[in-house]
Parts: structure tokens; sequence; C-alpha cells
């Protein structure tokens, strides 16, 4: 297989309300990924893959075509790839092999989120993720379907909204050392488990925000990556996984997309044992209990993540690092973007660019995201 | 620094089609001053905090997606409603893998093949998870009584997985709880379902009311 | 593993029609997919992922892809929702193959226009908030533009449009199309102006539609003497963006910069050893901008129209299925509808529009409608080359 690197990365602010337009934010993420490259030319790249989720945030039908000129992209291959909340990550899978086939010897690869136009709220948009005829008159909201899914995790490995909650203290504290993050502060569990309750159990600090921003990495062939930068970031390991539809019909204890997702990436990587060989971590945190759920399903161990959790084992300077980004918590969450984030971050802490989130030693890292109706998995293993 | 509100209404309007001046003028008139000094706020607080030039004025333009849709329910979902308005359960069985499927399907995404087999169920059955909404689609706007929702696994229709607790698969539907405590509600619990008065019953998924708990 | 050729295995359909009510989405495309692996003789457990072209508001649904596993066969397997044309889909699709990602994989797409009552509102959407929705009630106006910058630029006439109209409703009334008839170009000629210069027999009709169609690497494919060789495909983006002012009106510039790459990937000119041309010309006037940029001429184009070059048993038949006029606009799935009838063409299995002896095909599509971006592909058998 052809050989895929990562060789710049460039993130706007995530923000609530960013007054800037959608191509103004993307033009502005790819001008700092460029940038990293040693100020490429835009004319070097071959293509452009842009990732962004449900049309209706940025009010536009098919709005592939807001990444056309502001990514530079005219004339040349441009295509929009979409798995709900999967996106971010999804991009760079088929960012993978765009490069890997041969096409492309470079791909900008770029997601973007503008989640607040909607009016009153974004949240009356997801009414329309759910099954038309036996579903949506009930009149559900996205934050049913994380409720239900926590409760029901809870109930499996009999965790505390106390120990779920540290996951909100830990990443957000990581968010202070990120120059771009929405939600950096140090807060505690206390703060957690008082702020209002939104469906319960999830309380308002259990949830990322709605956010905007763009986030542009740029994929390069083996080749023209050595030729490009000295620090060049493998990406050895893809996979998506998409479970049913009928997701009143699954055990939402487990989330068993991600784990075969997982186990597809580590296999094309040659990795054995994840939790030995991996060292960074970051797994899709929309939610605080999401973070441990992903990563029981990254590491293949039902209820793993709650113990190492509970044992400081997460925290950046622990074993296991998991989002020393801040992520979706702490850094925002502009859907799509969010999930480009956390590859951008591998590529910034492999390369020892994360500056005062830098995890030492960091050879091996997974970013992974989440989406639809608890449904897909998105995952790439990246190398230095 | 200031956010300027495009108004649409009488004289903007004059010439265009009906349409599309309906949907200009329902937009704006759903955008009110609210919209405008939160943008303001943000615009205000953005100042020095992005790192590329942020806009001196900004103009809010509304506009109103208005998509409809007449959604055909196909063979099984059609069954299904037609079973509620009459105060039933339908599901069908795959004679492949023995699963029962609620919500039906003309098909097993199991097996991968044609299922015709229709069964008839009591509709009672346990609370997989559930969850107490204090929120609807606004998350700015509290309800006024919080409604507890719940994952309902149809009796007698759970796969479980061998070496594990986890559940492969059970027939079940998304719905409400009634007439029960929120702190009353249990993973496990025992429900059946509370029926609309068959009068009032139309096929849909509201026929039924919501899941009660089964005292024994 | 990766780099060789792709193949395609096989291909499902519901054939085009005005309305599929009876059937819902899954269980049409369940159809589709049972046909196309039976087509393909393999076993969907063999199929490792899976490959839709779907648009949210055609769907009627926010995130579509949630709705896309069961009914192919693909619950807990690959996916990927590419948000365009069903080619754009394959074209991700044939570089997983190639990448060597996945040896065999599924590309799906399907579309209910039936099922959408406002479907003009839509498309709208697509256009700059600010400047162009309010300014246009329906959004085909843009191809109405398109159209009059066409013909002045060339010289032609509305007349030319209505023999492109007149030669795709004669080949869909031999192919099976829902919208085949026998209308001379006269008759289209006295049909109402929509978007002037456009008449409304230059505007193609909306049909429901669902394709699936199997890919495979060359070691899938070995054995199977029907495999159809995806030879090179490329995808181009437009000349603008939402706002279409940059727009190059009058012409599709796209097409020039696929077929050169396409040519590239050849090592020879695609367009003269193509037997057939499948392309989705929702508007009159497209087929001929399509074919003007394949042929590098304008008045190559009107001229092969005009003379009957572009007939069924002419030089190069130009949609002998009969098109998007002939079957109708299946919008995102368009491109599946122009696949598999080229597929079939080359497999011999077209019945009363083969055309004779077909080895090589051009397939093209737009991204949608009023987009002037869009994917080539080029086709050809086992003994083609
Ligand atoms: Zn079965």
């Amino acid at each position: 297989m052809r050989r895929v690197a990562i060789v710049g990365a460039g993130m706007t602010d995530f923000r609530s309300m960013l007054p800037h337009s959608s191509p103004e934010m993307i033009r502005e993420a790819v001008r700092r990924c460029l940038d990293d490259v040693g100020s490429l030319s835009i004319r070097y790249v071959d293509g452009v893959l842009c990732a962004s989720a449900p049309d209706a945030f940025d009010g536009y039908h098919d709005k592939v075509s807001i990444a056309n000129e502001a990514a530079c992209a005219i004339g040349k291959p441009v295509t929009r790839v979409f798995v709900g909340g999967g996106s971010g990550v999804a991009a760079a899978v088929s960012g993978w092999y765009h490069v890997a086939s041969g096409l492309f010897d470079t791909l900008l690869v770029v997601a973007w989120e503008k989640m607040s136009p909607p009016y009153p709220h974004a949240q009356k948009l997801f009414q329309t993720i759910f099954e038309p005829v036996v579903e949506q008159p009930l009149g559900p909201n996205l934050i049913w379907i994380f409720a239900l899914e926590m409760r029901r995790y809870m109930e499996a490995h009999n965790l505390s909204k106390e120990l779920i909650a540290e996951v909100a203290v830990k990443n957000k504290a990581n968010a202070l050392d990120h120059p771009h993050a929405q939600l950096g502060a140090r807060i505690t569990v206390e703060d957690v488990l008082k702020s209002e309750v939104m469906v319960w159990p999830v309380n308002r600090l259990d949830i990322s925000p709605t956010s905007d921003g763009a986030v542009a990495v740029l994929l390069a062939s083996e080749n023209v990556a050595r030729k490009l930068t000295d620090t060049p970031v493998w990406i050895d390991g893809v996979a998506t996984c998409l479970d049913s539809q009928y997701w009143t019909n699954r055990d939402l204890a487990f989330p068993y997309y991600v784990y075969l997702a997982a186990q597809k990436a580590y296999r094309m990587a040659g990795i054995t044992n994840p939790l030995k060989e991996v060292d960074v971590w970051e797994p899709y945190d929309p939610f605080t209990y999401k973070e441990l759920h992903h990563l029981d399903g990254l590491l293949g161990k039902p209820g793993l993540a709650p113990r190492l959790l509970k044992e400081g084992q997460l925290h950046r300077d622990g074993d296991h690092p998991a989002s020393p980004s801040g992520g979706l918590l702490g850094v925002g969450n502009p859907i799509a973007a969010a999930g480009l984030m956390k590859v951008a971050e591998l590529y910034w802490q492999l390369s020892e660019r994360a500056g005062k989130r830098q995890v030492p030693n960091a050879y091996v890292g997974v970013a992974q995201a989440w989406g639809d109706l608890m449904q897909v998995g998105t995952v790439v293993v990246c190398r230095r | 620094m200031s956010v300027r509100l495009v108004k649409f209404g009488g004289e903007t309007l004059a010439g265009l089609e009906g349409r599309l001046a309906e949907l200009l003028s329902k937009a704006a008139a759903e955008v009110g001053e609210g919209r405008v000094s939160s943008w303001a706020k943000a615009l205000e607080e953005s100042k020095g905090r992005t790192e590329f030039e942020a806009p001196e004025t900004l103009v809010v333009t509304p506009y109103l997606l208005d998509f409809r849709y007449r959604r055909s329910t196909g063979i099984a979902l059609t069954r299904f409603l037609e079973g509620l308005k009459e105060g039933k359960f339908l599901g069908t069985r795959c004679s492949g893998c023995g699963r029962v499927l609620i919500p039906p399907r003309t098909f097993c995404e199991w097996c991968f093949r044609r299922v015709d087999e229709w069964i008839e169920h009591s509709g009672e059955g346990e609370v997989a998870t559930y969850s107490i909404a204090y929120i609807g689609t606004n998350p700015k706007v509290r309800l006024p009584k919080p409604e507890p929702i719940a994952v309902i696994w149809f009796e007698g229709t759970k796969v479980v997985r061998p070496n594990t607790r986890t559940v492969a698969h059970a027939a079940g539907i998304l719905h409400r709880l009634g007439e029960v405590e929120p702190q009353e509600i249990m993973i496990g619990m025992r429900v059946r379902p509370v029926w609309r008065p068959e009068e009032e019953r139309v096929g849909s998924i509201t026929d039924v009311l919501y899941f009660a708990s089964v005292r024994r | 593993m990766g780099q060789g050729g792709v193949y395609v295995l096989g291909v499902g359909e519901i054939p085009p029609s005005s309305s599929l009510r009876d059937l819902d989405f899954r269980e049409m495309t369940f159809e589709a997919a049972v046909q196309a692996y039976a087509d393909a003789d393999i076993d969907p457990s063999e199929v490792e992922g899976l490959f839709t072209a779907e648009q949210d508001f055609v769907e009627g649904i926010s995130i579509a892809d949630e709705y896309t596993p069961d009914q192919v066969g693909m619950r807990l397997k690959f996916n990927m929702l590419v948000a365009g044309d069903f080619l754009e889909a394959l074209f991700h699709a044939y570089m997983a193959v190639r990448s060597g990602l996945m040896e065999v994989v599924a590309v799906e797409s399907h579309a209910r226009p039936s099922e959408i009552e406002n479907y003009a509102d839509v498309l709208r959407a697509s256009l700059d908030p600010h400047c162009l929705r309010p300014i246009l009630s329906d959004p085909y106006a843009i191809a109405g533009l398109d159209a009059r910058a066409f013909l002045s630029k060339t010289g032609s006439t509305t007349h030319d449009l209505s023999l492109v109209v007149e030669k795709n409703l004669r080949n869909a009334a031999r192919s099976g199309g829902p919208y085949g008839e026998a209308l001379s170009a006269e008759e289209v000629e006295r049909s109402p102006f929509v978007y002037e210069p456009l008449r409304r027999r230059h505007v193609a009709r909306f049909s429901d539609y669902v394709a699936v169609v199997v890919l495979g690497s060359e070691r899938a494919a070995k054995g199977s003497d029907r495999a159809v060789e995806i030879a090179s495909i490329w995808q181009t983006g437009a000349t603008s963006g939402a706002h279409q002012w940059m727009r190059s009106w009058g012409a599709m510039e796209w097409v020039r910069g696929a077929l050169e790459r396409v040519g590239r990937d050849l090592h020879g000119n695609p367009v003269r050893s193509s037997d057939l041309v499948e392309f989705t010309e929702f508007f009159a006037h497209q087929e001929l901008q399509f074919l003007s940029g394949l042929l590098g001429s304008e008045a190559e184009a009107l001229r092969m129209l005009r003379s009957g070059d572009l007939d069924l048993g002419s030089a190069l038949p130009f949609n002998p299925s009969g098109g998007c006029l002939g079957n109708g606009n299946s919008l995102n799935a368009s491109g599946g509808r122009a696949f598999v009838d080229a597929v079939r063409q080359l497999r011999g299995e077209a019945g009363r529009v083969q055309v004779k002896g077909a080895k090589a095909a051009i397939v093209g599509s737009l991204h949608t409608e009023i987009s002037d971006s869009g994917t080539l592909v080029f086709l050809r058998t086992g003994d083609a080359t």
C-alpha cells in the first residue's frame, strides 16, 4: 500500500456565533494549514475533500459549494463526505484512500461547521435525524438518545455520575492550553453535577457546546511528504463501521461498531496491543460519558476506560492520555471540524508541535469520531 | 461595530412571487431583536479574541427553509401502523436467525434475506434504558413538566450474546413512560402499552399514549 | 495489493418510474441490492463496504447515511456517504478499491422526487442566501441563463435543443424509459417557454429510481467474463460557488479538465475510442455542452447532432437509453441510471437500444441540475484494451 502522511494542519478558533461566514472560516483554516507547510502554494494541491455535517446547519442544500471557492478548489476534484458526527475523522479516512489510490499526491482535507445560524436553536434540526414514521412523531431531540445511551452504559458498569463528570473536568482543563479553544476552564466535579439537568442523566456541563469553526489538514504521498517536511505524521490505519439503523433493537452499553472499526485500523497499522502501543488517544467526547464509552470500544474491553479514568491514567500526564487537546468538551464542537481537529491534534502531538499540550514520547496516536443514531465509528491510527 | 437585521416586508417584497415572499416575510417575523442582540454580543466578544479580522458590521438575513415531504411508508411500516390503529403491535420474524423484528421490515439485515412471516405482540416488555427530558428542541426553554422517555424491549424477543451480558438483539421501540414517578423508573422495569381510545387512533406511533409500569 | 484495475461485478436497479409509492426507500433499495448481488454472483457477506450518494434535503432526513446499511446487507461494515451524484460515490469507491483498502464494495444511490412536495425550494437553498435566494423564485432559471449563453455563443437555436429532445425521447421509447415517445422537434418547439430560451419539453421530468452497483478489484473480477472495467474516472469541481457569479456561462469547463485527466490515464483520447456516451442531461442544452466539452468544439457537436451522428446506429450514439429527458431526473441517483445503462451496453444486454459491438463508453454526470461540476467515467470491456 502507498503510505500517506499528514504534512500540515491549521484551524480557526472554535466559537459560538463566530461573526465570519463559512467560506471565510474555511479560507482561514486553509491558509493556516498551507502556512504550516512552509507557505505552500495552493497550486500544488491536487484536490480537495471536504466534510461538514447536516446541510441544515448552514441553511444550505448541497453545501459543498460553500467550500468550492473558499478552499481554492476550482477546476480540481472536490467532493464532500458526511457520516453525521463521525464526519471529521471520516474525512481523514476518505482522504487516505484518495492519496493511497495513487490518484492524488497532495490532498487538502477541510472540515467546517457553522451551527449558529439556525434559529431558535440547532437542536431543532436534529429532530429530522430520527425515523420519520415511528420516531419523529414523538418529538425527540438529540440529547434524548445520548441520555438513553448514558443511562444504559452507567447500568452496565455501575458507574456514578461523579466519575463520569471527571471527564469534563479533565478535558476543559486540557483545553486551557489550546490556543483555539472555546471552553477551556478549571471546574470541579461539583460544578458539573450542579449545572442544570438537560435530559437526565445529562447535565449542561456534560455536553459540548454548539460552535462555529473550521479545520484543514494537508495529506501527501510518501515521496511528496518527504520533500515537504522533516516531520511527516503517517496515517497507518483507517476504518469506518456503520451499525444498523434499528437502534432500538441494539444494546447501547458497548459501541460494537467502534470496536470493529478500531480492530480493522489496528490490523492495518500492525498494532496488536493498543493499550501498550498507543501513546495518545483522541476519542470522540461530545458528551462526558462518550469519551469512556468510545475508549472501551477502542480498547476492546467494556468497562476498562472508567477504571483508567479513576486511576488518573487518562490525564495528559497519565499512562494513557485521552483528549490532551481538550476534546470537544473543551475546544468546542463544530461537528465535522471537531472530528478533524482530533486528527490535527495527533499531527501536532506526534510531530512535537503541541506546545503546552505536548504529551512526552508520543509515537503512536488514535483519533476516533462517532455519529448518526449511535451507529458509526470512524478511526485513524497515526504514527510519527 | 453593529448588527443590522434585514427586515423583509411590504415594499421590499412587492413584485416577488407569492411563495418566495411568504418564506421571506415569515422568516423576518420569526427573527426578532433578541436574535440581533445575541449576535451583537457575540461580535463584541469576538473582538480581540479571534486572531483573524472580525467584521465591523454584521447583517442578519433571515431565511426560512420550508421543505415538505409526503413519505410512502411501504409494505412493512404501513402494516405496522394499521396494527397500531387496531391496538396491536405487529412485527415480522426472520426464518434464518429467528429474530422478531419490531419495527417490522420485509428483509432481515443480519441474514440479508426476504422476511414475510408476520406475528402479533402484546406490546408488553421491559425498559431497556430510560431518561427524563427537561427540555425540548430549544435547550433554553425548560419543559413545564419533565417527560420520561425510554427504549422498550418487547417480552420474549431478546437474543443475548453468548459469553457476555450484552443483548445482541431485541424487538423494541422508542416511546414515552407514563403513570410513573421519575424516581420509580428502573432499567428492567416491566411495562405495558397504554392505548388511546379506539375512536381516536389514526394509525400512528402516537396511538400508544405511553408505556406504564406493570405492577406485580 | 492496490493500484490495480477496478471492475464492475454486478448491477441492480429499480427502473425509473414517475412514482414508486408502494415500497418505502428501504424496501426498494433491498430489491435492487438483491439483484446486484445475484448479478455479481456474490454473497453479500463478501462485500466489505458501502458508498452511498445521498443529499439530506432530497431524502428529507438529516444525516441520511443513518438509513443506508441494513437494506443492502452492509450493517457493521465500512461506510461512506458522498453528498453528491452517484458517480461521485463511485469515484470514492474506485479509489478505495484501488488503494487496496477493500476488494469488493457496493455503491448505492436512490432518490424519490415524487415524495418531495416543493423541490424547487430545496434546490433554491443550494444558492447563496443573501444575494441569490431573494431574487430567484425558481432555481431552474439558472439553467435558462446558461442555455441562453450557450445559444448566443454558438449561434445555435432552440430548434437544436428540440432535436436533442426528439432523439432522447425516441431512444427512451425503445429502451422502455418512462417518458419515451415519438415527438418531433417541431412538436417540442410548440411547448411553452419556462425559462426562456428553454421550453417545457427541454426540461427533464422527475422519476424515482435506485441503483446498486458492486465493484471489485482485479482479483475479485477474475473468472468473470462479464466484468466491465472502470478504466478511468475523474471528478472536477465547479467554476463558481453558491453565488454562481464567476461561473463560465454557456460552457461546461469541468469536462475539459476531467477529459484531460481521463485521457492521460488511458494514454489516448477517450472520445475517439468510445462507442457510446451516457450523460445526465437535465436540460436539453446540457447534452450539447457536454458533447462540446468532449469534442473540444461546439461547432462539431452541433454538426453531429444535426446530421444524426448521435442517433442509435450512427457514429457516436449519445444517450441511447434516452437520457434524463427520456428516463427522468432522478436527482442524485441520475448518474447511477446512466452508469447502469452503459454497463448493460458493454455487456451486450441493452436490448432494443443495444449499440452493436460496444466495447467502450463514456459516462458523465452533473453534480446537480444547476451546478457546473461533474464526474467523467471511461468504461471498457475486457477485450477492448
Ligand atoms: Zn435473519
